[in-house]
């Protein structure tokens, strides 16, 4: 918590807010380009994720949703996300142990949690821009 | 803050991009100038150009992984002891078994800690740096040992054995001073080792501390702001309450004030919708009875007028009754002072075959011709006397047309002769006889011809003129050269003619004679036309239907019978 932006005000506990408190004393314009390049990047990984998740998945595929899973886990991780970074951590987990019941199942939650996500780091986005003009 | 030519360089392998800008972020902030790359080969290949103090790769990488870029870079000789610090997920489990397998320097695990980040680097390059500094510090003794132990072999073998033994045993000395002095470096490393460890804790302590500080801090003033908030929010929300409450009520005053002006408003109206029902009511009696009075009224005329028409019509009756009394009276008298004056004409006719005559008596003259006249107005009142009482009735004969001319000719020749008139007389060869009573014919073409004569100057000419029109109607006209008629004179005469204006007509100029002709064309289906000029004369027309007309034939059976 920061005197000049709130991410309490971001809506939804899908951020924890220190993290985001703490880039905020960086270097100016830092956040806004961690956070845009997480807003670009994330959308990619998870739909890496759901297409070789419905192409059946096969053994490569597993590799894949693993390595997808666990940069979703590591960028999310480091943008403060609460819950996704778990949630990825098991679909690596179970990709790696080849279950593909449980990969399918928690797949299904990835999608709205990270959504979640991108709302509270587009609120963050809409209040530095703001601060900063 | 260290300066750009003794930064540290830090190369760092890492497929994931928010960890590579947060890497750089936080060691270029404390003076680390740092390289980045996106997998492990190009990782290495940077690695063997740039000669980083420091590498920092993550386990987890796309193709070549991070145990085998750390194994990769021990053999290569650059990068042989170039520290390198393995990133790794805190749910791997043999993950430092592994990277200490492959030549792994330290470890950090995944979520970073980024703001202690700087700190262990620092400590993992300094610690490098110290190791190789003992190194090579060790290399050196070892160097200067193998020297001293070699020139002393050399003199060992020119000597005797004592020598030989004397130099065993500096050299044996010398080693067990190299060994105490390698002891002693170890100890002193260790030592340093667990300095820097102890001052690289205690500074970790210190900043966790501040850092704890600083949260608790931040949180103390979120409180603070909070509980600021949520006081003026309260008082806001009371505030705004008291102000929803003041407009509900004068909302509430207003929709009283509202209805009560509705009600005010309705009632009037209705009071007003009342007077005009009462207003129609009256105004809806008010022309029934104007309507009944209409009727009445109308009745009421009619009765006058039928009372009236009746009046009218018995007081008309009566008239013509009285007139029809008068006029059969005055036909009566009129008759016999006829007779009367055709006795004393007969009696002058006598007289004046006689000496009266011979002798020239003027007198007698005058009264015979005087007489005369009398007889003519008295025969022509007569008639206007019988034909208004009703009296007359035509004796209906072929009268000879040209016959009857001769003979009223004949009958003005005196008078005319003694005005010097001239009489032409044109008769159509066609018309000879039409159907006629001969004696009142003849009394019309008298009047016109005795007007004629009244009018025409001395010396003038009275022209005759009867003709079969087309049609076969019959016109005869008498023509004078007389004043004429002014317009005005001439309407008067015309609507004289009318038969409803014959009585009236009685005093114009030309007397009787006028109604006279005009109450015969009339019994005969015909009429008397007026045609003047003025100061050239004036011509009267005797006007007779076409069954009036009778054929040739007819004339030489008549002729014949």
């Amino acid at each position: 918590m920061s005197q000049n932006g709130s991410t309490a005000t971001m809506g939804g506990d899908a951020l924890d807010p220190s993290r985001i408190d703490s880039y905020r004393q960086r270097r100016p314009g830092f956040l806004e380009r961690l956070v845009s390049v997480y807003l670009d990047e994330a959308p990619i990984y998870f739909s890496k994720l759901k297409t070789s998740i419905d192409a059946g998945p096969t053994k490569d595929d597993l590799n894949i949703i693993r390595m997808a899973a666990h940069t979703l886990k590591s960028s999310s991780a480091n943008l403060g996300a609460v819950r996704l970074p778990e949630i990825c951590q098991k679909i690596e987990t179970a990709a790696l142990n080849e279950d593909i019941d449980q990969v399918k199942a928690l797949a299904a939650t990835v999608g709205s949690e990270l959504f979640a996500v991108e709302q509270a780091l587009k609120a963050v986005l809409f209040e530095q821009r703001k601060a900063a003009s | 803050m260290m300066t750009q030519q003794s930064a540290p360089k830090i190369l760092v392998i890492d497929d994931e991009v928010t960890q590579r800008m947060l890497v750089k972020e936080y060691l270029e902030e404390a003076g680390y100038l740092v390289r980045l790359s996106e997998d492990g080969k190009h990782g290495m290949k940077m690695a063997a150009s740039t000669s980083p103090d420091l590498i920092l790769v993550d386990v987890l990488l796309p193709s070549v992984d991070g145990y085998q870029v750390c194994s990769e870079l021990r053999r290569h000789s650059k990068t042989a002891d170039t520290p390198i610090i393995l990133i790794t997920a805190s749910k791997e489990p043999d993950a430092i078994a592994k990277g200490l397998a492959a030549g792994a320097t330290d470890f950090i695990t995944k979520p970073v800690e980024f703001p202690f980040l700087a700190d262990r680097v620092g400590h993992v390059i300094r610690k490098a740096q110290e190791i190789a500094r003992l190194q090579a510090e060790k290399h050196s003794i070892e160097e200067k040992l193998r020297v001293t132990l070699s020139d002393q072999f050399v003199e060992a073998k020119d000597t005797p054995t004592e020598q030989l033994k004397s130099a065993e045993a500096k050299a044996r000395a010398a080693e067990a001073a190299a060994d105490a002095k390698l002891t002693k470096a170890r100890a002193d490393f260790d030592k340093e080792a667990l300095r820097i460890r102890a001052e690289a804790q205690e500074q970790i302590a210190g900043a966790q501390s501040a850092i704890q500080a600083t949260i608790t801090a931040n949180k103390e003033w979120l409180n603070r702001e909070q509980s600021t908030i949520e006081a003026a929010a309260t008082a806001e929300i009371v505030r705004s309450r008291a102000l929803l409450e003041e407009a509900r009520n004068a909302k509430n005053s207003i929709e009283t004030e509202l209805n009560a002006t509705n009600t005010r408003l309705e009632a009037k109206i209705k009071v007003q919708d009342e007077a005009l029902e009462r207003a129609r009511l009256h105004q809806s009696m008010a022309e029934s009875a104007i309507a009944g009075l209409k009727q009445d009224h109308q009745q009421a005329l009619r009765a006058l007028r039928a009372a009236a028409e009746n009046e009218l019509r018995s007081a008309t009756e009566a008239l013509d009754q009285q007139a029809g009394a008068f006029w059969s009276f005055a036909s009566a008298l009129s008759s016999e002072f006829l007779r009367q004056i055709r006795s004393i004409l007969e009696s002058v006719s006598a007289a004046s075959q006689g000496e009266m005559v011979a002798k020239g008596d003027e007198q007698l003259a005058g009264v015979a011709s005087v007489t005369r006249e009398l007889n003519i107005s008295l025969a022509n009142f007569n008639i206007l006397a019988r034909h208004l009482a009703g009296q007359i009735k035509l004796a209906e004969t072929r009268v000879d047309v040209g016959a009857q001319l001769d003979h009223i000719a004949a009958a003005i020749e005196p008078a005319c002769a003694k005005r010097k008139l001239r009489i032409e007389t044109r008769v159509d060869p066609a018309l000879s006889l039409i159907l006629g009573d001969e004696l009142h014919l003849r009394y019309l073409l008298m009047n016109l011809l005795s007007n004629a004569l009244h009018f025409s100057p001395a010396g003038g000419t009275i022209s005759i003129d009867a003709r079969l029109q087309r049609d076969c109607s019959i016109r005869i006209a008498v023509r004078d050269q007389g004043v004429g008629m002014l317009p005005a004179a001439l309407a008067r005469i015309n609507a004289a003619l009318e038969p409803a204006n014959m009585i009236s007509s009685k005093g114009s100029a030309a007397g009787f004679g006028v109604p006279i002709a005009t109450s015969i064309a009339l019994l005969h289906g015909g009429r008397v036309e007026f045609e003047s000029v003025f100061g050239a004369g004036t011509t009267a027309t005797l006007v007779l239907p076409p069954e009036r007309y009778c054929a040739k034939a007819g004339r030489t059976q008549l002729a014949s019978a």
